[in-house]
């Protein structure tokens, strides 16, 4: 990788060629620290990546593209960031579901698109990527020359590595990408900025924090972003005060720390359910307490302090007593200094009976799901495999994620993370099929790492072509299929078209697809 | 994969698999499960 900032020459200049437009880009790419491009032809980014040692990586579904875009930008914590590129018309039309998905994830990814010449622009049925793609990226803009791009790209690299993030699109009309650039790329890579909290509203959050008799802190995946677990875990046992993960933000805290409540989606392990009913007070960090059908909500009667790097997300849901905007990271180290200088009391039994009070909710709670996590059923117990699977791996070296519907709400309360952050949550859009992308960003990420995703027979059906795609490119995923040729999460709305005409009745040899 | 007693050599094959940097799909005929770990009522 070239190191950010220098200008070496780029292979049509030592040929004493122009560089084109498709290649600007693909040079700037390269000084953001890209490493590969996930990507559909036809696009002229694809070879001018290809030149400069970017490598392409074809997938056979765009939405799949854009999923392993998602996957390496969420592992990186947005440091670096994935980028997807694809035919204009049918190629950026197929990309729509991974954009919108990684939109309602709030994941910083770049996507770029070929696109229609400017006499088309306005015909129908010209698809217009960038007016298509408003609603669901952070950041949208068509390029009209090829001088421009240094100026566009860096818009949208600022645009991804700042506050909240979101895929961002830069669309290149083909005649853009082949016109000639007049001079050297001056573009120089754009820093993660990150906002620092108001001091007198770190003050009053503290104040509110200890004088609350049950404080729970609420975690969302703006602590991934922020790389801050280790300061979450210090917060929590300085109070002392229990954690609970949203769905995005699972492993926000090690679930193996004696705090830790787990995450919730529209399920929860048992303990997470019983500390926030007692909670009197609800610390809320990198999170954007957006009500979601596949996330937790915070119960009625709560006190809220709402702490995001997205002001605008303060009083959206819910009226919040005290909004404290700042990155995660920034936030929990002032909170920390904040106790550390209003706590009188020292002393450790507080943290203990804490530790020992949940500890015993949650022995119970696996005491009462023993009897699916040991079974032996026949046809086999989801439950089962996923306490043998969490035996078998070293879980501190690997990465998971669920996939739509039941294996989520299996997944997300009994997966056992001993490491933060080491899992991807997700599911306020919810489409079955998004983890495979995904898990192949987070291995392409990571590859040092076991990454695991796991996946019904429904989401198999969308998006399984795509195996070929990690086989083609050596990426070793494991991905578990639970085949219980139903749809379960909806056995309730299809009643009549299941009994008269076996509509949820789904079925296939995933096994031998692959 | 049809049998609980074949799931732990099936795991240790894949995670094997993937070590090797090859993808690994592993298909489990599994129940028709209804049971979820639900606890709190859903407010969102």
């Amino acid at each position: 990788m070239r190191a950010p900032g220098r200008t070496a020459r780029h292979p049509k200049q030592e040929r004493d060629k122009n560089m084109n437009g498709a290649d600007v880009i693909a040079e700037i790419l390269k000084r953001e620290g890209t490493e590969f491009l996930a990507c559909y032809p036809r696009n002229a980014l694809i070879d001018a990546c290809a030149a400069i040692d970017v490598r392409p990586i074809l997938c056979r579904q765009e939405r799949v593209g854009v999923g392993m875009a998602d996957g390496f930008s969420r592992i990186r914590r947005g440091r670096q960031n994935g980028v997807f590129a694809a035919q204009h018309g049918p190629g950026i039309e197929n990309a729509f579901p991974g954009v919108a998905q990684a939109y309602s994830e709030n994941v910083p990814l770049l996507v770029i698109p070929a696109g229609f010449d400017g006499p088309r622009q306005h015909i129908r049925p010209t698809f217009r990527a960038t007016e298509v793609y408003r609603p669901v990226t952070k950041w949208s803009a068509m390029a009209h020359g090829v001088q421009e791009l240094p100026d566009l790209m860096r818009r949208a690299y600022q645009a991804m590595r700042t506050g909240k993030g979101g895929p961002v699109l830069v669309e290149n009309p083909n005649a853009v990408f082949a016109a000639d650039f007049d001079g050297e790329v001056a573009y120089t890579p754009v820093p993660v900025l990150k906002m620092a909290p108001d001091p007198e509203l770190v003050a009053r959050a503290v104040e509110m924090l200890l004088a609350a008799k049950n404080p729970v802190l609420w975690a969302g995946q703006g602590v991934h972003y922020a790389e801050a677990s280790d300061r979450l875990a210090a917060l929590a046992e300085l109070i002392p005060a229990p954690v609970a993960c949203t769905n995005p933000g699972k492993s926000a805290i090690a679930e193996s720390h004696p705090l830790a409540l787990g995450a919730s989606t529209r399920s929860q392990p048992k303990m997470f359910a019983e500390f926030m009913a007692r909670a009197d007070l609800v610390l809320a960090v990198g999170s954007s307490l957006t009500r979601t059908s596949f996330g937790p909500g915070v119960p009625a009667g709560k006190k809220i302090i709402h702490s995001t790097n997205e002001p605008a997300d303060i009083n959206k849901d819910y009226a919040v007593d005290l909004g404290l905007p700042g990155d995660a990271g920034l936030v929990l180290d002032a909170l920390i200094v904040e106790v550390g200088r209003q706590k009188t009391n020292a002393g450790n039994s507080a943290l203990e009976t804490l530790s020992d009070e949940i500890a015993a909710v949650k022995g119970a709670w696996r005491e009462e799901w023993a009897k699916h996590l040991e079974s032996d059923e026949v046809p086999i117990n989801q439950y089962r495999v996923l306490d043998e699977l969490m035996r078998a791996v070293d879980r501190h070296e690997t990465i998971v994620t669920h996939d739509s519907g039941s294996p989520r709400e299996q997944t997300l309360p009994f997966w056992e993370t001993t490491r933060a952050g080491s899992y991807m949550g997700w599911g306020k859009s919810t489409q079955l099929g998004y983890g495979l992308g995904i898990i192949m960003g987070a291995k392409l990420a990571a590859p040092e790492k076991l990454c695991i995703n796991i996946m019904g027979d429904c989401s198999f059906g969308m998006t399984g072509m795509d195996m070929e795609t990690a086989s083609r490119n050596g990426i070793g995923i494991l991905t578990v299929v639970f085949n219980n040729a139903v749809m379960a999460c909806e056995r309730d709305v299809l009643v009549t078209a299941t009994e008269k005409y076996g509509a949820m009745n789904v079925g296939g040899n995933y096994a031998l697809v692959a | 994969m049809e049998d609980p007693a074949e799931i732990k050599p099936a795991l240790k094959e894949a995670i094997d698999t993937t070590e090797k940097g090859q993808p690994y799909l592993l298909e489990i005929i599994a129940k028709q499960g209804y049971d979820f770990s639900r606890y709190q009522e859903h407010t969102s």
